[in-house]
């Protein structure tokens, strides 16, 4: 179920360089950041403000019902780090929170390596060749992909 | 003075993790500015795909796309260009909620001369501003914005201004 508006976040910048950033709704059809009504909103905030307005952004978001899985490790401090290279040679990673263990995990027997043949990861490997790009837009060609488990604090019981 | 935004080629993608312990973890991937849309077909695949990876509950996304704003070069210093002084204006939604709206270093020509914590609406930039976004935004829930109840000025804070190069 999509939010009936898009969040736009104003970002200023004042003669310190320090930065203050505030919301407002629009209509859902607001779709890019440079639509005609932010842009005229944009003008009419920076005529009334002796600071910098610098960025914009647009945000829009969605949910879905559901519990987290009683996981062999269930906690979003156990993590995995997935690894790929991306089209310009440079290695780009993501941590996964709670990564899928046991028997039909996505771990080597080692429970630590991701295993590049799962079903989930080799999913996961399509989906970023198919959509992923880095943050200035390069591709995901190769669908060699690496991982290990990060646990970055241990678990009480 | 009229502004142009000139969006970013990428769109980030927040997916948000819930654990069983209630601790949300967040994982940030980038795709084309052509795959806006949180419903869209490129959102969901990678969602699925990330599903089928973790144990951890994902249950909201959000997709964000940032722009630069170009067109203005900030002039001279009015009296306190800080992001610490700020206007707050107080507008009502058409199903009576009230929107805290609040915008850094307000001008000197919004701002009554006989009491500084005053905006005034009626000026000419702040009258533009309330009708503009009057006109064109809305509450978190989709309704449109009738009024503005409030317009007040507030340091939010003590600004400490460092000089560049300074001991």
């Amino acid at each position: 179920m999509a939010t009936p508006g898009t969040r736009v976040t104003f970002t200023f910048q004042d003669s310190n360089f320090r930065e203050v950033k505030t919301d407002l709704y629009f209509p859902s059809t607001v779709v890019t950041p440079n639509d005609t009504a932010v842009v005229s909103v944009a003008t009419l905030l920076q005529a009334c403000s002796g600071a910098s307005l610098t960025r914009v952004a647009i945000s829009q978001a969605d949910s879905q019902t559901g519990t987290p899985a009683a996981g062999q490790y269930a906690s979003c401090q156990d993590k995995c780090l997935l690894e790929m290279n991306n089209d310009a040679g440079q290695a780009s990673n993501w941590k996964l929170p709670a990564p899928i263990g046991g028997m039909s995990g996505i771990f080597l027997s080692d429970s630590s390596t991701l295993n590049p043949a799962a079903t989930a990861v080799a999913a996961f490997v399509t989906a970023v060749i198919s959509y992923v790009t880095t943050q200035g837009g390069t591709a995901f060609t190769s669908s060699a992909i690496a991982g290990h488990r990060l646990m970055r604090k241990r678990l009480k019981y | 003075m009229s502004l142009g935004i000139t969006a970013d080629p990428t769109v980030k993608l927040i997916a948000n993790f819930k654990d069983q312990n209630g601790k949300v973890s967040k994982m940030i991937t980038w795709m084309l500015s052509s795959n806006w849309g949180v419903a869209g077909t490129a959102v969901i695949q990678v969602i699925a795909a990330l599903t089928n990876l973790s144990n951890a509950a994902l249950l909201k996304w959000e997709q964000v796309w940032q722009g630069t704003v170009t067109g203005y070069t900030p002039g001279t210093a009015t009296l306190y260009p800080t992001a610490a002084d700020k206007g707050y204006i107080v507008f009502r939604s058409s199903a009576g909620a009230r929107i805290n709206f609040n915008f850094p270093a307000p001008i000197d020509a919004i701002v009554s001369t006989s009491d500084t914590t005053e905006l005034l609406p009626a000026s000419t930039a702040l009258a533009a501003l309330l009708t503009g976004i009057a006109a064109n935004c809305q509450d978190a829930a989709g309704n449109s914005i009738v009024n503005a109840a409030l317009t007040q000025r507030r340091h939010s804070a003590h600004v400490k201004t460092q000089v560049p190069g300074a001991a």
